[in-house]
């Protein structure tokens, strides 16, 4: 089970979601760009914010992903305690899927604040 | 058709096939399993192109250019751990050549050029083990 409160630090807020079992990735937020020199030697500018980027996917129940979009609409703007990491929602996406009825699946995309 | 595992086909591989492949940077290194679900090399050659306008086109490649070398790698059946120490391996070694020992036993230098890779797991799996793709340009 995995925690959301908001809005970070005054928490008012919490929901609880199943473990992301469809997906669980992090990325970091950089980005590196080499150039090549005519003496053949090379130089890489990079982008460094020293953030990182995570997007979960959950397998849930219809009630729980309306409340999970209520949930969104009021705290998107503001920072939320995903797992007490300090995060910004970035985007979500529902999808309902056609073999289970009864179940959506739902990815979220958080970025450190 | 089973695939033997070294077995790569490339003309220039050489070395003795093993299950491990390190990233070495400034002292610290990680091991990840050998990438047997990903292991791609693209060569390009840099190259500029003109069409004239007497509609002739012409190619000019110097000859001290020389082909570049990217590598991808895709890593499964990583503890979380490790997946986590690949994270912060790559913040700290951004944009700055690496050693590669790779699962050929050749050691060369490279740099990790896509760093916004994800780590993690990409669906129902069972095995909660994550997976992630390495994209170093050789140097």
């Amino acid at each position: 089970m995995v925690v959301i409160e908001a809005p970070y630090p005054g928490l008012v807020s919490r929901i609880e979601l199943p473990a992301p079992d469809l997906g669980d990735e992090t990325n970091i937020i950089a980005s590196v760009n080499l150039h090549e020199m005519a003496d053949g030697s090379v130089r890489t500018i990079i982008r460094q914010p020293r953030k990182k980027q995570h997007r979960y996917t959950f397998k849930t129940t219809e009630a729980k992903a309306r409340e999970l979009n209520a949930f969104l609409a009021a705290y998107s703007d503001k920072i939320m305690l995903y797992q007490g990491r300090a995060v910004y929602s970035e985007q979500e996406s529902i999808e309902s899927s056609p073999e289970e009825r009864d179940f959506v699946t739902f990815s979220l995309k958080f970025r450190d604040a | 058709m089973t695939c033997t595992f070294g077995d790569s086909g490339f003309t220039d591989v050489a070395g003795t096939p093993r299950n491990v492949f390190e990233l070495t940077y400034n002292g610290i290194t990680i091991t990840f399993p050998a990438p047997l679900l990903g292991d791609r090399e693209e060569k390009t050659v840099e190259t500029i192109k003109r069409e004239l306008v007497d509609r002739r086109f012409v190619v000019y490649k110097p000859p001290e250019w020389d082909e570049r070398r990217v590598v991808r790698y895709q890593f499964s059946d990583l503890e979380r751990k490790v997946s986590e120490a690949y994270l912060a391996f790559i913040d700290l070694s951004l944009g700055q050549p690496v050693t590669v020992t790779d699962h050929f036993s050749r050691t060369w230098t490279g740099i990790i050029m896509e760093p916004e890779a994800s780590v993690g797991r990409f669906g129902p799996d069972d095995s909660c083990k994550d997976t992630t793709e390495v994209v170093l340009r050789w140097l």
